[in-house]
């Protein structure tokens, strides 16, 4: 049974105006992760209202900074690119994420709040509630927050069904601390990846990979993680629709808004100017600069 | 809530004392890190870093959630707290001793002037 998230709702609806971003596998390229600063500064500038972001990333593993600074990291990162794994930085928190084809992003952006509206744990409750309702709505699977140990990323709102993580979450606010009140502008980013048809097995190994070159450890449990289609048949392009449809489907319910666009050409040219934020070495270049 | 008054505070959540010749001592408050929850992670700036004021210095990470610290004054880094690297917990534990960031060498000693005395930031705190 969905965990009732009638606050969570009325959030939702409290935000007149909402922006829905589809993207399709066009946009799988690396500009893909920078989009997501491109649209953050976006909205935080009011060019664009409140935000939900459907897309794919390339094949990758996605880390947050605190994964990738120090030189073994850097080196780690160098490696894994060699095994067809190339590292991606991410700004939000948390740990190593798998992407690629058979996993599908949400992202969340909301101008930051002028006055107390949200903290964390609502943030990441508005989030993982349309990815429930869609996997409720056009699957029948039940889902609940909750955490895994030993999965990728754990934390406590992971969305999980019959105990598997399948969705991973983290955010980042911009414009000062989270949760906290801020005069100037900015942003939060939520964002959330949903395992649908990846090879479960090649992604964890590729996640401890990762860590154990970085760090000498092996974090991620298999057993731990599910995809989507250990529940639902269907060909990997069915899948991709049904839970792209079901997504768009249950955001319109939540936020009221009709159309589904792409960015536009001003956040894409930003997006080139934020590429170097997610590749390695422009960390290890700072780390050098001194 | 734990407010030293020989302290000033910024409107987004940092501490500054001051240590003579131009230098502040720099963190967050009891207040913002009871609010961020369990730091995992703390990016700061490099010894020789410009900072301006109101820009952006770095970040701390929180229940997986980054995010970023602003500058109270304008100057450069002349100490970075490296502790926090492996111990980031330090910020949680003891905002105002252990879990300071950065020691900053004014260029606008002016920006001070601009900074809350503790009554004035408990009392914004208690606003918001």
């Amino acid at each position: 049974m969905m965990q009732p998230m009638e606050r969570e709702v009325n959030q939702y609806r409290a935000i007149g105006d909402w922006r829905i971003l589809c993207e399709g596998d066009e946009s799988s390229s690396p500009l893909s992760y920078a989009m997501e600063e491109s649209v953050g500064e976006a909205v935080a500038r009011g060019e664009a209202p409140a935000t939900l972001r459907i897309w794919r990333g390339p094949r990758a593993i996605v880390v947050s900074k605190k994964d990738i600074r120090t030189e073994q990291a850097q080196h780690a990162a160098a490696m894994m690119r060699q095994a067809d794994w190339p590292v991606f930085v991410r700004q939000s928190g948390g740990t190593a994420v798998p992407h690629g084809p058979g996993t599908l992003n949400l992202s969340l952006f909301l101008p930051r709040p002028q006055k107390d509206v949200w903290n964390i744990d609502e943030v990441y409750r508005m989030l993982g509630l349309p990815l429930m309702r869609m996997l409720r709505d056009t699957f029948g699977l039940d889902s609940y927050f909750g955490e895994v140990p030993g999965s990728f990323c754990d934390g406590r709102y992971n969305v999980v069904i019959r105990g598997k993580k399948v969705v991973g979450t983290s955010q980042v606010w911009k414009g000062g601390p989270a949760g906290l009140v801020s005069k100037r502008p900015g942003y939060i980013l939520a964002h959330a990846t949903l395992l649908t048809y990846i090879r479960r097995e090649e992604a964890v190994s590729a996640l401890n990979a990762f860590y154990e070159l970085a760090e000498g450890t092996k974090p991620v449990y298999t057993e731990t993680v599910a995809t989507l289609n250990s529940w639902v048949e269907g060909s990997a392009p069915s899948l991709d629709r049904r839970v792209t449809e079901g997504l768009v489907t249950a955001i319109r319910d939540l936020t009221g808004a009709d159309g589904v666009s792409r960015p536009s050409e001003r956040e894409r040219e930003a997006a080139r100017a934020f590429l170097e934020h997610c590749r390695p070495e422009y960390y290890l270049e700072r780390a050098q600069r001194v | 809530m734990n407010l030293p008054k020989e302290l000033r505070y910024s409107d987004e959540h940092e501490w500054v004392k001051e240590e003579g010749d131009n230098k502040v001592r720099i963190g967050i408050t009891d207040f913002a890190q009871d609010e961020l929850g369990d730091i995992v992670f703390v990016e700061l700036p490099e010894e020789g870093d410009e900072l301006e004021v109101d820009s952006p210095f770095g970040s701390v990470e929180s229940v997986k959630t980054v995010s970023e610290l602003y500058a109270p004054v304008s100057g450069k880094v002349v100490e970075v707290n490296e502790d926090l690297e492996d111990s980031p917990e330090n910020v949680n534990e003891a905002p105002y001793d252990s879990g300071w960031m950065i020691v900053v060498e004014m260029s606008q000693p002016s920006d001070l002037e601009k900074l809350m005395d503790a009554d004035k930031y408990q009392a914004m705190v208690s606003e918001d």
